[in-house]
């Protein structure tokens, strides 16, 4: 008899931690602002997290939507993290038991951030995604880099 | 509105399962709570997250997840409700305009109109104060402190309180977090695939994103949207919960697709569908730390188990513990054993599930022991296995050994004040001294045979009237009649001033010499005093050197006693200060009952009921109590100055009545003796019926008969001189009387008083603690204390379960007096017995600028500086001198001879 502390391991009818794909110790946090067509990445801050990842492949530009793409020197995309409802003209009321509806908003302004694995290689993040007017998303017209920063190097943070 | 109107306070991790940088974090903040309703806060917050964990497919991923609990407070409550912009489907806009630290308001501007439902907040300065806090968050939540429905999206996830409104969050979330489009419809135009993982315009059934969890027969499109001439709809509806293409889904009707009709990404009352849970799952999943087990009892000891209360066995419990760090549910079992006439009385499998706030979970399977003579030893073996569905995950066997010994032996001295104010009138027409008497000759008479008690008395000096003696067996012990005849004789008349700390030294010393075999496994002291201690040496100088437990009771009101020094005294010395405040006539029996309460905290008793009542002369009351199984035995004392005429019996749960007849048979006893009766029961009580007379509602049946309404003119007649009081509440036609129910038990509560100063303005925090089997009574009892305040008004006080088993409450002191606080807990056992405890605390507010009397100041002078006035030259002339030098007394030598002992 052993009193150690036993681990369950993976296989064996008891596999608890399917890994899909290896993740990033170290994590980058990036803040966008937009208003209209201009978008700004206004903070990058660098965590030490492991990434959450991303499920779905690379959006191209025939899809529909918007996200970040984080590319290396020569335009490759790295990772990309989906933007869902991050950018948008309009906005949920939300009905109790009922399906939501959406009711469109005066602008087309806010704030959106993004967790992407902090790569050495990573040098650009791009803003990809339908263009944008002051009062609408243009969801009709197909996609494109919107916005692109370079990734600063070095310990980056700070207050937004 | 702004940052101005409030402040954070501090941050909690209160879902902790691993570090940070490895875990999916949420961070919650709060906005529209007042420094007061933090708690309230906290409490709302736990809901949000127990709808989290309640939540598919959370609850299997929890162990992934941290959550940190920011305490943001407002300057005013709630959040701003404009008066024009009513909520169609709500209730009337209040007009509230509160100053909120984030500036929480229901209605955001649309093109449309004022939307009341979106609650939104400064999300940016939110979410700066969250990042700042806990860099590697994942999301962030903002509690909104108003019940009206509504929350919004973006970059904070915002809900109010409303019931429905949390599901507004873990939506949003949705977006945020999981990268999961909206699942409804619209107006808008298809154009391209979404990049969402839970919509598409594809509805190939080769290629479509969510193709393995579609069966074959499951029609695509699987439905379409009324009017929308792209999509054709099968010919059969498939089946309710089937996954396929329904059509509708981020904003378009027709072109997009969604996996099922309804989705918390559609309806927010609606479950996850299939494939957005996946996809939180595959997020999450890589996030969720590896599991762990490990037996912390590789082997169960049933040590020293005491031999039972009148010839019973002490049935005791050991748990084997299963400590885990799980992430889904696992079966900890027994496979073989227990050998050696040990039990398994909770059940031989129990279900091991994952925490909710905390990475640990425990498991544990009961082992019993029923102890039988001292010196009698068994051993065993017991085999448990930890397992999964079928798989058998580790497999251990457990030596087991028990023995039993004698029953633990307490000493005991009583250190009594009998200073000149004992004489004094004790607010019910009796003095002081006469209280005493009687508490001390319950006190004594209640003792159990073979625990030890001295007694010592002090006024201005202190000395000892017996030193440790074995009181020996009920009623006739030697030891007690000795004891009782200190009591009752002339020894404690009052007479001298009050050097409490005189009283401790010697109280020490008795306690010092006290020897038995074997040793007494439990020394303690209980002081009484009425008094100011006013002669050296003050408690402040002897406390530090006591090393028993340590009791007091002070008889009378705080501002007439040392009630500082005692209370730092007993508090130092795990014991605890009761005060009685002004004797009443109906709360004469007080001081016993005090007496009978710290008896019982000495000899690791629990109080289970402590009521009053009157009884009608002719009429009969029933009180029902609570037994448990953890309970060994129980002492059932009526304390009432007619209790020789008193009929006193028991129902035990089965209803089998236990007389005084039956005393002597079994482990039954019962003593009736001046002003107290009372029962002891070894437990079961019936040996012959094990079932029936142990665990369940027992109940206390008195009657006063016909024997005692004949003897009662001449009682009257008696009492009319010597107690006109109580001769005035029997013509009334009624008996008072006090019920105590003791339990000796293994389900422990204790309780304490401690207060943040002396002073009106300062308060009392109050503890308590519930053990069983010295195991954490967790999420199983609800404690609270009735308070009674100086103006005698009456006020309950929540104690709210602080960690696993510990109760905490405050009571601010308003008033200058005295507070008696009736600390009591109700709960149910491991098996589901309901259980009752209390136990009664007091404590003192004095009122600001109150100086209490300490004995430091106006201390009298000592020997010498009386001795050096007396042979000063201003009382001795040098004619006196001359005369005492004839008679042969050297004045200069005297003098010289003080000097000499006292200039130190």
């Amino acid at each position: 008899m052993s009193n150690k502390t036993r681990k369950i391991k993976p296989g064996g009818g008891v596999e608890t931690r399917p890994s899909p794909q290896p993740l990033s110790r170290r994590t980058l946090r990036l803040t966008f602002q937009y208003e209209g067509s201009r978008i700004e990445l206004v903070r990058q801050m660098r965590v030490e997290k492991l990434t959450p990842p991303s499920l779905t492949p690379c959006p191209d530009r025939k899809s529909s939507g918007y996200w970040v793409e984080l590319r290396d020197k020569r335009g490759k995309c790295l990772f990309h993290r989906l933007l869902p409802d991050a950018i948008r003209d309009s906005a949920e009321i939300y009905p109790e038991g009922k399906p939501l509806v959406r009711t469109k908003l005066r602008e087309v302004k806010g704030r959106f951030e993004v967790l992407l694995p902090d790569l050495d290689e990573g040098a650009t993040v791009v803003v990809m995604g339908h263009p944008i007017s002051a009062e609408a998303l243009l969801r009709h017209k197909p996609c494109g880099e919107l916005a692109k920063f370079d990734i600063n190097p070095g310990e980056i943070g700070g207050q937004p | 509105m702004s940052a101005m109107d409030g402040y954070i306070g501090a941050t909690t991790k209160i879902v902790d399962h691993g570090p940070d940088a490895a875990r999916w974090n949420v961070v919650v903040l709060g906005d529209g709570y007042q420094a007061g309703e933090l708690t309230k806060y906290h409490d709302d917050v736990r809901a949000f997250l127990d709808k989290m964990y309640a939540t598919a497919p959370y609850h299997e991923l929890w162990c992934g997840i941290n959550v940190h609990r920011i305490d943001v407070v407002s300057t005013d409550s709630g959040a701003d409700d404009p008066l024009d912009c009513p909520d169609p489907e709500g209730t009337t806009p209040s007009g509230a305009a509160p100053r909120t630290y984030y500036d929480a308001a229901f209605c955001s501007n649309s093109t449309v109109g004022r939307v009341h439902r979106l609650c939104a907040v400064d999300s940016a300065r939110a979410k700066a104060d969250a990042v700042a806090r806990v860099p590697a968050l994942d999301v962030t939540i903002v509690i909104i402190n108003s019940t009206i429905y509504g929350g919004g999206g973006g970059e904070v996830a915002t809900c109010t309180l409303d019931p429905q409104a949390g599901d507004i969050a873990l939506h949003e979330i949705g977006h945020t977090a999981f990268e999961l489009a909206d699942e409804y419809g619209g107006s808008q135009t298809a154009s391209g695939e979404p990049g969402e993982p839970n919509v598409t315009a594809n509805t190939n059934r080769a290629t479509i994103k969510w193709r393995a969890l579609i069966k074959a027969a499951t029609p695509l499109p699987s439905s379409c949207v009324a009017g929308c001439a792209s999509c054709t709809p099968p010919a059969t509806a498939p089946p309710a919960g089937a996954v396929g293409a329904y059509g509708g889904a981020r904003y378009v009707n027709c072109g997009y697709f969604s996996p099922l009709p309804d989705c918390k990404m559609r309806t927010l009352s609606a479950a996850f569908c299939p494939v957005c849970a996946g996809v939180i799952r595959s997020m999450i999943q890589p996030l969720l730390p590896v599991e762990t087990f490990n037996l912390t009892t590789p082997s169960i000891s049933f040590q020293n188990v005491p031999a039972g209360v009148g010839g019973v066995g002490v049935t005791t419990y050991r748990a084997l513990v299963l400590e885990a760090h799980l992430c889904q549910d696992l079966t900890f079992e027994i496979t073989a054993g227990p050998t050696g006439g040990f039990g398994t009385p909770l059940g031989t499998t129990m279900l091991v599930q994952p925490d909710e706030y905390t990475s640990v979970s425990f498991g544990r399977l009961w082992l019993s022991y029923t102890s039988t003579t001292a010196g009698a030893m068994a051993n065993g073996t017991v085999t448990v296995r930890a397992r999964r569905g079928t798989t058998t995950l580790h497999t251990w066997t457990v030596n087991i050994h028990a023995n039993t010994i004698a029953r633990p032996k307490t000493a005991i001295t009583l250190v009594l004040d009998h200073s000149g104010s004992m004489a004094e009138e004790a607010g019910d027409g009796t003095m002081k001294v006469q209280k005493l008497r009687e508490a001390v000759n319950i006190f004594i008479g209640l003792m159990r045979p073979g625990d030890g008690l001295g007694m010592v008395r002090f006024d201005g000096t202190a000395q000892q009237l017996m030193p440790v003696t074995d009181v020996g067996p009920e009623t006739i012990g030697a030891g007690r009649l000795t004891a009782l005849g200190h009591a009752n004789g002339n020894e404690l008349d009052p007479a001298g001033e009050t050097s409490i700390g005189a009283g401790v030294v010697q109280g020490k010393a008795a306690l010092d010499a006290a020897a038995a075999t074997p040793p007494y496994a439990v020394k303690a002291m209980l002081v009484l005093t009425d008094g100011v201690e006013n002669r050296a040496p003050l408690l402040s100088a002897v406390g530090s050197s006591i090393t028993a437990s340590t009791f007091a009771i002070g008889l009378g009101t705080p501002y007439n006693i040392s009630t500082d020094a005692l209370r730092q005294l007993t508090q130092a010395h795990a014991g605890y200060l009761l005060v009685t405040g002004s004797i009443t006539p109906d709360q004469s029996a007080r001081l016993s009952k005090y007496f009978i309460q710290i008896l019982a905290g000495m000899t690791n008793a629990n109080v289970i009921l402590d009521p009053r009542n009157d009884l009608p002369l002719g009429g009969e009351h029933r009180i029902p109590f609570q037994v448990t199984e953890a309970d060994i035995g129980i002492d059932v004392i009526v304390l009432s100055p007619l209790a020789p005429l008193l009929e006193f019996s028991l129902l035990a749960p089965d209803g089998t009545r236990i007389g005084p007849a039956s005393s002597g048979s079994g482990p039954v006893l019962f003593v009736r003796e001046k002003g107290v009766c009372y029962y002891r029961c070894g437990l079961p009580a019936v040996t012959a019926d094990p079932f029936g007379s142990h665990a369940g509602q027992w109940q206390v049946v008195l009657r006063l008969g016909r024997k005692a309404e004949a003897a009662l003119p001449r009682l009257l007649k008696q009492l009319g001189e010597r107690d006109p009081q109580l001769a005035r509440t029997l013509r009334q036609g009624v008996v008072p009387y006090d019920l105590v129910i003791h339990a000796q038990t293994d389900l422990q509560f204790k309780a304490s008083a401690e207060q943040s100063g002396s002073y009106v303005g300062d308060a009392i925090t109050l503890r308590a603690s519930l053990r069983e089997y010295d195991v954490p009574v967790e999420n199983r009892a609800t404690v609270w204390a009735e308070a009674v305040l100086p103006d005698q008004s009456a006020e309950t006080v929540a104690l709210t379960e602080i960690h696993p088993g510990q109760f905490e409450g405050e009571l601010p002191m308003t008033l200058s007096g005295l507070y008696t606080l009736r600390v009591r807990a109700q709960g149910a056992t491991f098996r589901g017995t309901r259980f009752e405890r209390e136990q009664t605390l007091t404590a003192a507010a004095y009122p600001a600028g109150y100086v209490p009397p300490t004995g430091d100041e106006g201390e009298r002078p000592g020997l010498c500086e009386v001795l050096e006035c007396l042979l000063s030259r201003d009382v001795l002339t040098e004619r006196a001198a001359a005369r005492l030098k004839e008679w042969g007394i050297d004045l200069d030598r005297l003098r010289k001879c003080l000097a000499e002992h006292c200039d130190n």
